[in-house]
């Protein structure tokens, strides 16, 4: 029980994947590909989200399928994003496959533009689609537990309850429900979404989070591959703290009537 | 070929953990507790913190529970057994005066239940028997589901397909102990017949709930062994069942065996303090579920457990066969009843302690199998 | 040969399979996901997979996303 702790053994498994790292980045609203590419390397992240847009010869500096695949020990995890149904949702997936060539999917369906949130009913019918075409589906959800129990149900390798909507930096404001989420769950919960400080994620992880996805914290950083470098040190601290097991919070105890006192009596 | 504990349900590696005085606190207030927080209540040293782990678990069973507590009764349907269970006054080697409700004689039970104003019932037979088997359980289910609205049964462990049977007769709900979780014990108290197969017996709550029912309830016979070793498996398989069948209402309750006159005596006696202890420990470390009291106990033990952990209560309970009509013949009781008081003074007893009996909290519009898709 | 490539209109010379159409947008093949009328279809039969009049293609690239 006291041994000195190393974190060497701590493999985060989705599905039969393995990854060292539980930090997972979003590849988007980056200044440059470079800064990206800089924050990728930073964070150790070993796995990040793509999107797929339209090719167009005059943005050709847009294509990240190469300075992506420069990068060693860094896996791609296509996104659905710009999926409005499930049907769209599946035809990117199918896409990013076949340039990805890895078994992760970013299930992500959200049909209203100003608030992105996750629409549960097309991911859900999604995920089964998914699963069934050997996907590893990691849906982006409300942090809703039943919804996260179906979607494990029906074969999801994780799931991604949101912190707050994307983008808005409001950190943790599903605690709550996440936490229900983390003791129900039979697969890894990622929290993604909603992050703006590494001291959210390192909260996130302390909750018994497996991993936190984090894109706009980064890219949008004065400093994105300082960030990145940051929430991998949160990262980290919040799951050796969840591992080490934290100090419970004190109550003062009530003084009332002994409620124990018919005990005193006892007879056998 | 020995039979050894799937390592699901192993305790193995929070038994024999030293707890301080320290830990025992940390543990009582733990935020997200864990096999290890109910390890530090159930240790030796939590023993001298029971008046603050009552005051822990009266909160949280007010918070989720509210001032309320639940209320079923027994019916004993067949008390016929070719079981060897060591502990049993009705095992096959027991004198023992046997008989079985028929249908008549159900109705009139049925009866004198709905007089009390009682909604949840629990059905109870021994092993499976010629007299007392699915064929007969399912019409028994289906009489008494015409008088309230909550049937279940407390019997042998059955297939699957049984399970629906009872389900779609009107079952909603299955109590199933393990007796004791230590495979060694379990084996010299099961002397002989199907009761032997401990295996069987551990996966019967998963059969019930994939076979349609919506509640589950488990526990362990304190006193056979370890109970510390014992109640730590029966939190790992709640757990297991909660997590794989997260629609279903798991339940948990307590029974003990007592040292009595003549009778079996336990390895391992559970005194009452060591009873509150395991209550107030396992209430800490599941806030939300059903802990269950019979009338096993006495009623002062009764009386000063009732919202504190426990939410559920079985009340004016007969353990013979017939025992509330009294118009059947003489048969042998499981148990001595400690508690022999009759409906209306046991809700006296509760409404003096600011608590109100629930009678019934579900509707048999919903009677129909429960569903788990994963399973 | 009259196709519609990612929302509009393209006139495509060549032997008029896939891999022509994305030699003639300089499109790095590598890089590019390809789909015809709604249909998938791998980079391994764009040699051999010739289009047809009013094909509608789109063609995506991996940008960044989160």
């Amino acid at each position: 029980m006291n041994e000195v702790y190393t974190m060497n053994e701590d493999v985060l498994k989705i599905g039969d994947q393995k990854l060292g790292s539980r930090l997972f980045l979003g590849t988007g609203k980056f200044s440059s590909t470079q800064a990206m590419i800089d924050a990728v390397k930073a964070s150790g992240t070993e796995l990040v989200t793509v999107a797929l847009r339209r090719f167009n010869r005059a943005q050709a500096e847009d294509d990240l399928y190469g300075p992506l695949s420069q990068l060693k020990n860094v896996r791609l995890m296509p996104n659905t994003s710009g999926a409005m149904n499930a049907k769209e949702a599946i035809r990117a997936a199918l896409l990013g496959r076949e340039l990805s060539k890895s078994p992760f999917v970013k299930l992500e369906i959200h049909p209203n533009p100003h608030h992105l949130l996750p629409d549960p009913i097309e991911t859900y019918e999604a995920a089964i689609e998914l699963v069934k075409q050997g996907f590893l589906v990691l849906p982006y959800i409300p942090a809703d537990p039943v919804l996260a129990k179906r979607l494990e149900d029906v074969g999801c390798a994780a799931v991604m309850p949101l912190g707050a909507a994307i983008g808005t930096g409001k950190g943790l404001s599903t605690a709550e429900m996440i936490k229900i989420i983390v003791r129900d769950a039979n697969i890894p919960v990622v929290v993604d979404a909603g992050l703006r400080a590494p001291s959210e994620a390192a909260c996130a992880m302390e909750m018994g989070c497996d991993a936190v996805l984090v894109n706009s914290a980064i890219a949008a950083a004065d400093n994105p591959s300082a960030m990145g470098a940051a929430f991998k040190a949160g990262v980290e601290a919040g799951r050796m703290a969840y591992q080490a097991g934290l100090m419970p919070t004190s109550e003062v105890a009530v003084a009332s009537s002994p409620l124990t006192s018919f005990l005193a009596t006892q007879t056998d | 070929m020995k039979t050894q504990l799937p390592a699901w349900l192993s305790p193995e590696p929070w038994l024999n953990l030293e707890f301080s005085a320290a830990d025992v606190q940390r543990a009582l207030h733990a935020d997200a507790p864990n096999e290890k927080t109910l390890a530090a209540l159930l240790s030796p040293e939590a023993a001298h913190f029971l008046e603050p782990m009552a005051q822990r678990a009266q909160t949280i069973t007010r918070r989720h529970f509210g001032r309320t507590i639940s209320l079923y009764t027994p019916l004993y349907l067949s008390n016929f057994c070719n079981g060897g269970c060591l502990y049993c006054g009705l095992a096959a080697d027991r004198k023992a005066t046997r008989s079985v409700l028929d249908t008549e004689h159900l109705r009139h039970e049925m009866e004198a239940i709905r007089a009390m104003h009682l909604e949840e019932l629990v059905l109870l037979t021994g092993e499976r028997m010629p007299e007392a088997d699915v064929d007969y359980l399912e019409t028994c289910v289906s009489i008494a589901a015409e008088y309230v609205h909550n049937v279940t049964v407390e019997v042998f462990p059955m297939a699957e397909a049984e399970y629906r049977r009872l389900a779609e007769a009107g079952c909603t709900g299955v109590t199933i102990y393990q007796e004791t979780y230590d495979p060694v014990v379990y084996e010299r108290m099961h002397r002989w017949g199907d009761k032997r197969d401990f295996a069987a017996r551990v996966d019967a709550p998963d059969r019930a709930l994939r076979g349609g029912m919506r509640t589950i309830g488990i526990g362990a016979l304190l006193g056979l062994a370890d109970p510390r070793h014992d109640i730590l498996c029966v939190y790992r398989h709640a757990k297991h069942l909660l997590k794989t069948y997260w629609q279903a209402g798991v339940s948990i309750s307590f029974p003990r065996i007592r040292p009595q006159l003549g009778g079996f005596e336990p390895d391992f006696p559970v005194d009452e303090k060591m009873l509150a202890q395991f209550v107030f420990a396992l209430r800490i470390c599941l806030p939300e579920i059903p802990l269950v009291l019979s009338t096993r106990e006495p009623r002062r033990v009764r009386d000063g457990m009732a919202g504190l952990g426990i939410s559920k209560m079985s009340v004016a309970s007969k353990t013979t066969v017939g025992g509330y009509s009294e118009d059947s013949e003489e048969s042998t009781a499981q148990f001595e009843i400690s508690d022999d008081r009759g409906i209306d003074e046991f809700n006296a007893m509760l409404r003096a302690k600011g608590l109100e009996p629930v009678f019934k909290n579900w509707d048999a519009t919903y009677r129909e199998p429960a569903r788990y898709q994963k399973a | 040969m009259k196709l519609t490539v990612n929302g509009t209109a393209h006139e495509l010379g060549g032997d008029g399979t896939i891999d022509a159409l994305l030699d003639e947008l300089g499109a790095t093949k590598a890089h590019t996901a390809l789909m015809v009328n709604g249909n998938v279809v791998p980079s391994e039969q764009w040699a051999t997979t010739p289009l047809n009049e009013n094909d509608e293609v789109e063609m995506l690239v991996f940008v960044g996303g989160g």
